[in-house]
């Protein structure tokens, strides 16, 4: 056993995968792939001071996948036991023999295999200390009621919480992949309601990364959480009006997350894509990059291999705004008559930036002029065909460049490739959310959607 | 045994297989609870599966076992919590042991209580209790999805792909508590989504729709897959003409069925028992307060036939019912699980709910909807001068502090001198709660729920839920759009 989490030996998982797929070879599948995992972890939150929950989890599971000549069939279970890995064949076989034949289907090639592809570091061993963790939560308490509130307001509630866990994957291919993989993960947040003259508006601030000394401390956490909360109290709408539109680091993830599901190979294969056969084209404007990398050591979307076994590599997917790749697993891949880029599992670290540096916040706000910050999404959509791009959304209305007063309740409105092309300044205000990197983005023109 | 109790399959899936019975749930409730309150045990056995229609093809298919329990133990306000996969009665007491010790961190004195349980049979009659996997017979599930494919493709001549998912489940569920309730649940249900690519002269759009309720694959009838079919391929055609939006405050009218999502939005997660408890919602301390026109009841309703927000019991227990919000106008009622509604002196009301055994019970909505009132839907649109009239909804969401509510249209029409004229793109209407509510001018009587393809998200737990109201006019919204 490898700590207090993970409740099976590395061995186990490897046995429990390699009996499923040498149980699926011998029920009529032709190849098989099977991965398991086993973790756990522990949260504990706090409310107003006081113990609210702790929670301790724990996870195993096994996942295979069948194939013959063409035919696909998967399965997955929770419960390792010997009946349920015996249902799991049945079922899954059962699926492959049903299902219609795709030529494209079957596992990676062989070649692009990632035997002995290093792995980035990913593990530090998590504390099991439930107690240590309650204490930690108390002194993140401290700190936020120690915290300089801004005149007359109040924090009303306040929860802070933290997490630690640890998995552990095993990956057999019936073509001789074999390897595991030992991932850690650390989170801390807190969250604040404010109130003033009868008003109340809430805001949070949540830090994660695989090991501890990369999250974020307390005192950022705290200021982020009670000036989002604060600052948007007495929020207002503002009249209906085009112009150009400045969103926080935290909101410009939402634009790299609608580029990455165009340049998806499903979105691409379906030509169900605002980008669809962009490949080559210049789609952003010429200042833009866009990077991923599957080996930043520590990265909260790194790996060696994708779910495929097959490794990914670092490269661009924008370069000075045009497309340099799509994501691909080995199924769209073949389809797309291209070569998998190891992506069949989430796209891996992803980095903007611009070859114009926009400065840091103070100086995108003078870019801005007079325009909308956008500091929260509270919903909307994006039409993944067409890339009409509609949400509602908070923020602070600038003028020449200085902070006027809280917006809220209006909607924003553009169409995606009009606004990849439109984006003016990336900030040097760079922050990493989950797998994203980015500063915050100008972006010249977008309709907001006020009084009228 | 030709026709299974609840109590009888989870004997059969959980207790039997593991060698457990009401002595062993006694005393593992007994450990659970040393220096709490009160403590449950959550036991779940699912199974699932899924086929799906890519391009033409019913070429992928999956099935999944998950099976777990979750056990809690609650002292005053704070809540210990552990689950594991592993049903054996060593694990369990492993479990159980943990937990222990993360109550002792709030300050627990170890006073076993005594735990006898008595199994409680519940025939509430809202759903079948049946398997819809028990069959190994696949050729089913595939024939209807090359059904849905044909009958797209004949539908228009602009389809260019059809993608379909059409997935089952079986879940039971049985929960122990310290109070001696021994009571289990056999929730059955199919789903059915489709998604239409069309294309004309270049030009690509989208549309999609679905059905679903707690029926197996018998329950997707011919009249039901063909209108689903042609919800998805209109939502696709009128994306196709769409144009932009005009932006800014306008009346706007919403269509029976699935736009009800406004009141789940604006009205239920306001009235959800912890929020309450916690000071956090717009509406604390409103209760008795007129918040809308004497035309305006919401209900909130578990224990309605068939429904996939329906539960005979919720998961703690206790038996589904119908719960008012607003009466004729007036805030009436909150939706409690057993832990807010004892801290703030109330009865459960069979709102507790759970994504699964691995989280943990919240205060979370079933079937919401508005009732009917008594206009003609076509009088509605026809009072608008110059709106928004959107009859699908895709989604939404609510700051239940602020109160301030969004929500996005897939389909969508400007209204122009009382007709519906142009269809225009994908908008989002805003909103704060009250006052949406107090600008509701006319409630038609065409009443409708959901399809059966709503789910709710709350602090990351996802849930099936339903939705519902009739044609409804709410005259000033912000909608989104060129200026």
């Amino acid at each position: 056993m490898l700590s207090a989490y993970i409740s099976d030996s590395e061995a186990d998982l490897r046995a429990a995968s390699q009996q499923a797929v040498e149980l699926a070879l011998r029920a009529g599948a032709k190849d098989a792939s099977a991965s398991a995992f086993s973790g756990g972890g522990l949260q504990i939150g706090l409310r107003d001071g006081r113990l609210e929950t702790a929670v301790r989890s724990g996870h195993r599971s096994l996942n295979l996948t069948v194939f013959q000549e063409g035919r696909v069939g998967a399965a997955s279970t929770t419960t390792l036991d010997p009946e349920a890995i015996q249902r799991l064949v049945q079922e899954a076989v059962s699926i492959m023999r049903w299902a219609q034949p795709d030529a494209d289907n079957g596992l990676a090639d062989a070649a692009d295999l990632a035997h002995d592809v290093p792995h980035p570091p990913q593990y530090e061993p998590v504390s099991d200390d439930a107690a240590a963790m309650a204490e930690e939560a108390q002194d993140m308490q401290r700190a936020l009621g120690a915290v300089e509130k801004p005149a007359g307001t109040e924090l009303r509630t306040s929860e802070v919480g933290l997490s630690c866990s640890e998995t552990l994957s095993v990956m057999v291919t019936s073509s001789g992949f074999c390897r595991a993989s030992l991932g850690s993960s650390q989170a801390r947040w807190c969250s604040v309601t404010a109130m003033r003259d009868g008003a109340m508006a809430r805001d949070y601030a949540h830090s994660a990364a695989r090991r501890r000394s990369d999250v974020r401390g307390t005192d950022w956490l705290v200021d982020r959480a009670v000036q989002g909360a604060a600052g948007q109290l007495g929020a207002r709408t503002v009249p209906s009006v085009t112009g150009p539109v400045l969103f926080s680091p935290r909101l410009a993830q939402v634009l790299i997350e609608d580029v990455i599901g165009a340049l998806m190979g499903a979105a691409q294969y379906r030509r169900a894509s605002f980008l669809a056969g962009a490949l080559g084209d210049l789609v952003a404007a010429d200042h833009i990059d866009l990077i991923e990398d599957p080996f930043e050591p520590w990265g909260l979307a790194s790996g060696a291999y994708d779910g495929e076994g097959v490794a990914g590599s670092r490269r661009p997917i924008l370069d000075a705004g045009v497309v340099k790749g799509y994501f691909l697993n080995s199924l769209n891949a073949r389809r797309l008559g291209m070569r998998t880029t190891g992506n069949a599992s989430e796209p891996y670290n992803l980095t903007l930036s611009s070859r114009r540096p926009g400065g840091d916040g103070l100086a995108m706000r003078r870019h801005l002029g007079t325009g909308l910050l956008v500091t929260a999404i509270t919903g909307g959509r994006t039409d993944p065909a067409t890339g009409h791009w509609s949400r509602a959304v908070e923020g602070y209305w600038i003028e020449d460049g200085v902070q006027q007063f809280p917006v809220a309740g209006i909607t924003l409105s553009g169409d995606m490739r009009t606004m990849l092309r439109g984006i003016t300044h990336v900030g040097d205000d760079v922050e990493r959310f989950g797998a994203f990197r980015t500063g915050s983005i100008l972006v010249d023109a977008m309709h907001i959607g006020g009084r009228a | 045994m030709n026709n299974p109790s609840h109590m009888d399959w989870a004997r059969r899936l959980i207790l039997h297989p593991n060698q457990l019975d009401e002595v062993e749930l006694s005393r593992a409730l007994e450990q659970l609870a040393a220096g709490a309150d009160f403590a449950d045990m959550f036991f779940e056995s699912t199974k699932s599966r899924e086929w799906r229609l890519d391009n033409g093809k019913v070429s992928a298919g999956s099935f999944s076992i998950g099976q777990g329990l979750g056990s809690r133990a609650v002292r005053g306000d704070q809540v210990s919590f552990a689950h594991t996969g592993d049903f054996r009665p060593e694990a369990i007491r492993s479990a159980h042991r943990t937990v222990q010790a993360l109550t002792r961190l709030g300050g627990g004195v170890a006073a076993a209580p005594s735990v006898s349980l008595v199994p409680q049979l519940t025939d509430h009659g809202l759903y079948p209790r049946k398997d819809p996997l028990a069959s190994a017979d696949l050729l089913p599930w595939v024939q209807l999805l090359e059904k849905v494919d044909m009958l797209a493709r004949a539908a228009h001549p602009g389809v260019r792909q059809v993608n379909a998912s059409l997935s089952s489940a079986h879940r039971v569920v049985l929960i122990a508590n310290t109070d001696g309730q021994l009571v289990a649940d056999v929730r059955p249900m199919t789903r059915l989504f489709i998604h239409i690519v069309l294309e004309r002269a270049g030009t690509r759009a989208q549309g999609s729709a679905g059905v679903g309720g707690r029926y197996g694959l018998e329950g997707l009838e011919d009249e039901v897959v063909a209108s689903t079919i042609s919800q998805a391929v209109r939502v696709a055609t009128v994306n196709l003409d769409a144009r932009p939006a005009p932006g800014g405050v306008m009346p706007v009218v919403l269509g029976p069925g699935y736009a009800g999502v406004l009141f789940h939005e604006a009205v239920g997660h306001g009235l959800e028992g912890d929020h309450h408890r916690k000071g956090l919602s717009a509406f604390t301390g409103r209760m008795g307060e007129r918040i809308a026109p004497e035309t305006v009841t919401v209900l909130d309703d578990g224990s309605l036939p068939g429904q996939l927000g329906s539960v005979g019991i919720d998961d703690e227990g206790t038996p589904g019912q119908r719960n008012a919000l607003i009466e004729n106008g007036i805030l009436t009622g909150l939706m409690q699980d057993r832990l807010n509604a004892r801290l703030m002196n109330m009865r459960p009301t069979g709102n507790a709910r759970r994504q699964s055994y691995a989280h943990l019970p919240m205060p979370r909505m079933t079937n919401t909807f508005l009732l009917a009132g008594q206009e003609d839907p076509t009088d509605i649109v026809a009072s608008v001068g110059r709106g928004i009239y959107a009859p699908r909804m895709g989604g939404g969401q609510v700051d239940i502090t602020s109160g301030r509510f969004n929500f996005t249209a897939v389909e969508a029409y400007l209204i122009e001198g009382g007709k519906i004229t142009a269809p225009v793109k994908g908008v989002t209407l805003v909103g704060v709660g009250h006052e949406a509510l107090r600008h509701i001018r006319a409630v038609g009587h065409d009443w409708a729920l959901d399809e059966g393809i709503a789910t709710c998200g709350k602090a990351g737990q996802t849930i099936s839920v339903s939705v519902g109201q009739p044609t409804l006019r709410i005259d000033e919204m912000v909608v989104s759009g060129s200026v």
